[in-house]
């Protein structure tokens, strides 16, 4: 019988050539970043005139610069604005633009370029999905000369700052010559890097603009990148994003998970950032309008049966962050005594439970007895409704058997949840906006946004906690504005509208040859202007 | 046989039609609306109404039902299907952007489940009732119940993070093909290695094969020139089955292992709801699948001369 | 007196089954001797063509037991396969019943014919195709050359038996083994298959063993004869001997089964 000669040698070929396809950890040039980030960030349109999604303003911000920075210490610092005067009424605004800023394909930045940016994002053919609500009812632009501008509104907008360091300015050369449909794949900024080539779901490549000039506060050196390409590498599975450092595969991960963290700590062969991010954290919404949560009793039952430290021990090693209100903790806006309006106390959760006509059955539940609205000998069982993050919901689940109450955990994908809560159709209910701007406060706790498309959903609704979020939109005075945030809060515990329960900051893994990686203000933003590869 | 085939390609229509009107009213019966989705989706806070109805108008969400199937219906048929609503772009040319990273795993995939799965089940129908039979069926059965998205991860710990034989992510090299190919070969050549086993023990009892013992063949070639090719005319017919397997396959492997693909297009398209991706991108791999099968037919009439040469 | 070609003695086979042990062939010992025609004649189940298969080695060795069995100068019971391998198809040629089963359905008859050539004779492309030609002209199959590409479903059922016949005595083979040849074939043809067969015997000088169940058949072509019943031989002796004058009561028995129309006698069920 002929021995397959043949076959043998095909095989040795084959498992040579795979261990020599080995160290992939070398592919990348010396001076090409190569930073990994979940999959989930990518958008469908990557100019975020055009597209809602939040992780569209840091790409921008790489090809170009925004009028006005946010500086890692929350302050304002010029981009290609040097100078904002804001009119004390907050209607109108006016921009002093930086001098000798060009565009990548050579048009002069000034004026006139930034009106045609905002005439294009309110266009409808543009059709801007959040960007132009943010920039909201501009009645008026006026060019008083080159490099200044003026904004105007009937309303006072207080938000117009905030705006400005998240809308991008793309050449109207550029822009005009290109469909919106099509333009985010040539995108024209003035930033440090040019966009080379997009592989939806796969990459972005970007690579450095040797005519750029350091137009941005935040760049210590003014001039070019000091590194050759940025190539952003999209990665669907967490745990596979969370090794892609520590094998080699990129040099800079973003948003690795939690678990991955270890890797990278106390390690001399990688840098660890971390930042937190400004917003309600990943918080519960309380369904006030119908049993058992309409009863504030059981509400704060709940409250003092949450113990986040532990959960936060148990399941993420400490690693996240404390979120105590409707703000979380690192909010601007925070109100302190949110931390300890509600203590773990689980004897005053079961007391306040009794009361509340929830009867401790004996077999580790409570059965309703004397409950508005809830035939007697019904068990108590209070459903979360999440998209993710089960595991904080699973621990949540063992603290509350401690008090009595059976929770129940739905894990739904986003149509669904808007479904139910558009039926109030839920007890909790995962809701998160990120935002280092009180003005959620308004979107949540304003009874006016009760309809499709809205964030009011808890349902209840007081004059004074009305008046105060209308203030928290709309006055011109920021002071006033946070103090006011701070007495909303203060209101929407009392009432315990919300089950704050942990902050998710982002982890940032770095090689150790990467250096000048800068985070920003909030973990949703970093700098690359300085970034450099040691050899 | 010119007739045979074109025969089959006319029975696509029905079927294609089917598939398109299923898959409508299936997107527009689930809860959730794209505007809406897409902005909640965005964590960025309140739109203003005003603004929510403008989008909707904007995306095309207005027209009764009947106009916009009608709508997609009609350019379909013309090649054009239409623009997605998420990423406003062509959705057929989203699709044949993606498409070869699909195909190639696929294919690959494909390739993998017969590589490994004939021999396997030929070994065990050389030892039939043996410890080598007993193994292999093992082998087999195991493969059809680890799911692939378990598979997927442990090859990629295995082989990429400890030994850095394959990369772990990425859709545009040939090395890394090779795990995701493996991960759904694996799965799925439990099926081939049970059907080529018990077709090769069929065929081992057929009179032809005792008149060519008879007839002095060893039994080598007996298997190759004789055995074979009668024992994969059951394999083949399955292979178009088997491409659908692995179509859907590509779902969750893509997403494992960070491929451009198709599949994964699909997922998030329904999850945001953006009718056109999802009618046009199930239409195009319905059409992609019944093409398959229709090779497969026309191979396996090629393969035996029985229905070749018809009578 | 000259040995005889394929000598059997005490040829048992048993078969292991759910219910235990089935003896197909009992006992069984008989010789073939060069140049002649024995046929085995017995209803269903009388382990006929089990013998004939436990001499070609083509069941499992486990249930063959024998004195002896010695076939063309070899011991046939003690063979290795690859000896075994040598001798089917070169020295003894077997055809079988049913053609459409026993041809492969996916190979040209031409390959099938070929192979033979290849295997046992070593010749190899124009020669082997030249042989097939010669072979199934000599068997009557009309337009041989165009015919070589065509399968075995293409043929009616006498040309397919034809092109077994074809292969069998294709290396020309000291024994021809035909186990039930015309059984699936209609009268008219069975007497041309038949006539093929004892005109191929005197050409190529082969001995034939011919089983059947069919006493019409034996009586036209066959020398000696051998009656088998429930594994055991019966009887045996020269066909006209046998018939003329039945020893055993089975064989009577048999011999009346067949009608006979030059008798008047009555039919009875």
């Amino acid at each position: 019988m002929k021995v397959p000669s043949i076959t043998a040698r095909a095989a040795a070929l084959l498992l040579t050539s795979a261990l020599q396809l080995g160290s992939i950890a070398s592919a990348h040039a010396a001076g090409d970043l190569v930073i990994a980030m979940p999959a989930s960030l990518e958008p469908a349109n990557l100019d975020f005139q055009v597209d809602p999604y939040t992780p569209d303003i840091l790409f921008d911000s790489f090809m170009t610069d925004p009028l006005i920075v946010t500086a890692p210490d929350g302050t304002y610092k010029p981009g290609l604005a040097l100078e904002w005067t804001v009119a004390p009424d907050a209607k109108t605004f006016t921009l002093k633009l930086r001098p000798g800023v060009t565009f990548q394909d050579g048009t002069p930045f000034n004026a006139a370029a930034v009106k045609y940016n905002f005439e294009r994002i309110l266009s409808p053919a543009t059709a801007s999905a959040l960007l132009a609500n943010n920039v909201g009812p501009l009645k008026s632009m006026e060019i008083i000369d080159d490099l200044t501008i003026r904004f105007k509104y009937d309303v006072a907008w207080v938000t117009f700052l905030d705006m400005a360091t998240k809308a991008p300015m793309w050449s109207p050369t550029a822009a005009a010559a290109s469909t919106p449909q099509e333009f985010d794949k040539k995108l024209i900024g003035t930033g440090p890097f040019k966009l080379a080539q997009w592989v939806a779901n796969d990459h972005i490549r970007l690579v450095k603009w040797d005519g750029y000039g350091g137009w941005n506060a935040m760049q210590e050196h003014k001039g070019p990148a000091l590194i050759d390409s940025v190539t952003i590498k999209f990665v669907g599975e967490e745990s596979v994003l969370g090794s892609m450092v520590a094998t080699g595969e990129a040099n800079a991960a973003y948003q690795i998970p939690a678990l991955s963290v270890d890797q990278y700590r106390d390690s001399a062969d990688f840098h660890l950032l971390a930042k937190g991010q400004s917003g309600t954290g990943l918080s519960m919404i309380m369904n006030a309008t119908s049993p058992p949560l309409d009863n504030k009793a059981v509400r704060q039952a709940l409250l003092f049966g949450r113990d986040m430290k532990a959960v936060n021990e148990l399941v993420y090693d400490g690693l996240y962050e404390p979120s105590d209100g409707p703000l979380n903790n690192i909010h601007r806006c925070f109100w302190p005594g949110a931390t300890t309006a509600y203590p773990h106390d689980p004897a005053k959760a079961k007391s306040l439970l009794e009361s509340a006509g929830w009867k401790d059955d004996g077999a580790g539940g409570r059965k309703a007895s004397g409950v508005k609205g809830v035939a007697d000998g019904t068990p108590l069982t209070v459903r979360w409704t999440i998209l993710h993050h089960q595991e904080i919901a699973e621990a949540v689940q063992g603290q509350f058997k401690a008090i009595g109450v059976n929770l129940k955990i739905e894990k739904v994908p986003g149509p669904i949840q808007l479904e139910r809560v558009a039926k109030r159709d839920f007890d909790l209910m995962y809701e998160r906006l990120r935002s280092s701007d009180p003005k959620i406060l308004d979107d949540m706790f304003n009874p006016t946004y009760n309809k499709p498309g809205g964030w009011f959903w808890s349902g209840y609704s007081s004059d004074e906690l009305t008046k105060l979020v209308n203030d928290v939109r709309s006055n011109p005075d920021n002071t006033v504005r946070c103090e006011n945030a701070k007495k909303a809060q203060e209101i929407i515990m009392e009432q315990a509208l919300i089950f704050p329960t942990l902050s998710d900051p982002s982890y940032v893994a770095l090689a150790k040859e990467v250096e000048g990686f800068k985070m920003g203000a909030e973990g949703t933003n970093f700098f690359l202007h300085d970034v450099s590869i040691k050899k | 046989m010119q007739l045979y085939v074109m025969g089959r390609i006319v029975q696509l229509i029905p079927v294609l039609l089917l598939v398109s009107l299923i898959v409508f009213l299936i997107m527009h019966a689930l809860p959730g609306d794209p505007a809406t989705l897409m902005l909640a989706g965005a964590e960025g806070g309140m739109t203003s109404p005003e603004r929510l109805a403008e989008l909707r108008e904007q995306m095309g969400l207005n027209d009764p039902l009947v106009v916009q199937y009608w709508h997609f219906v009609s350019g379909a048929a013309t090649g054009d299907l239409g623009n997605s609503i998420r990423f406003r772009e062509p959705v057929l040319q989203m699709i044949l952007s993606r498409l070869d990273s699909t195909v190639e795993l696929a294919l690959f995939g494909l390739l993998c489940s017969l590589v490994i799965g004939v021999p396997l089940g030929l070994l065990a129908a050389a030892r039939q009732g043996g410890w080598i039979d007993a193994v292999c069926m093992s082998l087999s059965y195991l493969g059809a119940s680890i799911p692939v998205y378990w598979l997927g991860l442990m090859m990629i710990f295995v082989f990429a993070f400890n030994l850095g034989w394959f990369p772990a992510s990425g859709g545009t090299s040939w090395n890394s093909l090779v795990l995701p190919s493996l991960s759904l070969g694996l799965i799925n050549a439990g099926l081939v290695a049970r059907l080529m086993r018990s077709s090769m023990i069929e065929v081992n009892g057929e009179d032809y094969m005792r008149t060519g013992r008879a007839k002095g063949l060893s039994p080598g070639l007996l298997l190759r020139r004789h055995g074979l090719k009668n024992a994969l005319i059951p394999v083949v017919t399955i292979l178009g089955l088997q491409f659908g397997n692995m179509l859907a396959g590509t779902v969750v492997t893509e997403t494992v292992f960070s491929r451009p693909g198709v599949g994964r297009l699909v997922v998030s398209a329904i999850l945001s709801k953006d009718y056109p991706l999802v009618q046009g991108a199930v239409l195009f791999l319905a059409t992609v699948y019944v093409t398959v099968n229709l090779i497969v037919d026309i191979i396996y009439a090629w393969l035996d001369p029985r229905i070749r040469y018809g009578r | 007196m000259t040995a005889a070609l394929l000598s059997i003695r005490n040829l048992t086979v048993r078969f292991h089954g759910e219910r235990g042990e089935t003896v197909a062939v009992d006992g069984v010992s008989f010789d073939l001797n060069a140049g002649e025609t024995l046929a085995i004649v017995g209803e269903s189940g009388s382990g006929k063509s089990v013998t004939m298969l436990a001499v070609m080695g083509l069941l499992a060795k486990a249930g063959v037991t024998a004195d002896n069995i010695f076939g063309c100068g070899r011991n046939l019971l003690n063979a290795g396969d690859v000896e075994m391998r040598a001798i089917r198809g070169r020295q003894i040629g077997m055809i079988f019943q049913d053609p459409m089963t026993s041809l492969n359905p996916v190979l040209t008859i031409g390959r099938q014919l070929t192979e033979m050539f290849e295997i046992h004779l070593g010749l190899s492309g124009a020669a082997s195709r030249k042989g097939a030609i010669d072979l199934l002209n000599l068997v009557g199959v009309p337009s041989a050359g165009t015919r070589l590409k065509d399968y075995p479903h293409q043929f009616s059922g006498g040309m397919r038996q034809r092109v077994m016949i074809a292969m069998a005595v294709a290396c020309k083979p000291q024994i021809l083994i035909a186990d039930e040849p015309t059984t699936a074939l209609d009268v008219t043809i069975q007497a041309q298959i038949l006539e093929i067969l004892s005109g191929l015997q005197s050409e190529f000088g082969m001995a034939m063993i011919m089983i059947s169940h069919d006493l019409g058949v034996v009586a036209g072509i066959a020398d000696r004869m051998l009656v088998m019943h429930s594994g055991r031989i019966v009887e045996q002796g020269l066909v006209d001997d046998v018939f003329a004058n039945p020893q055993m009561p089975y064989t009577r028995s048999l011999l009346a089964a067949v009608p006979r129309f030059d008798l008047e006698t009555e039919m009875t069920p």
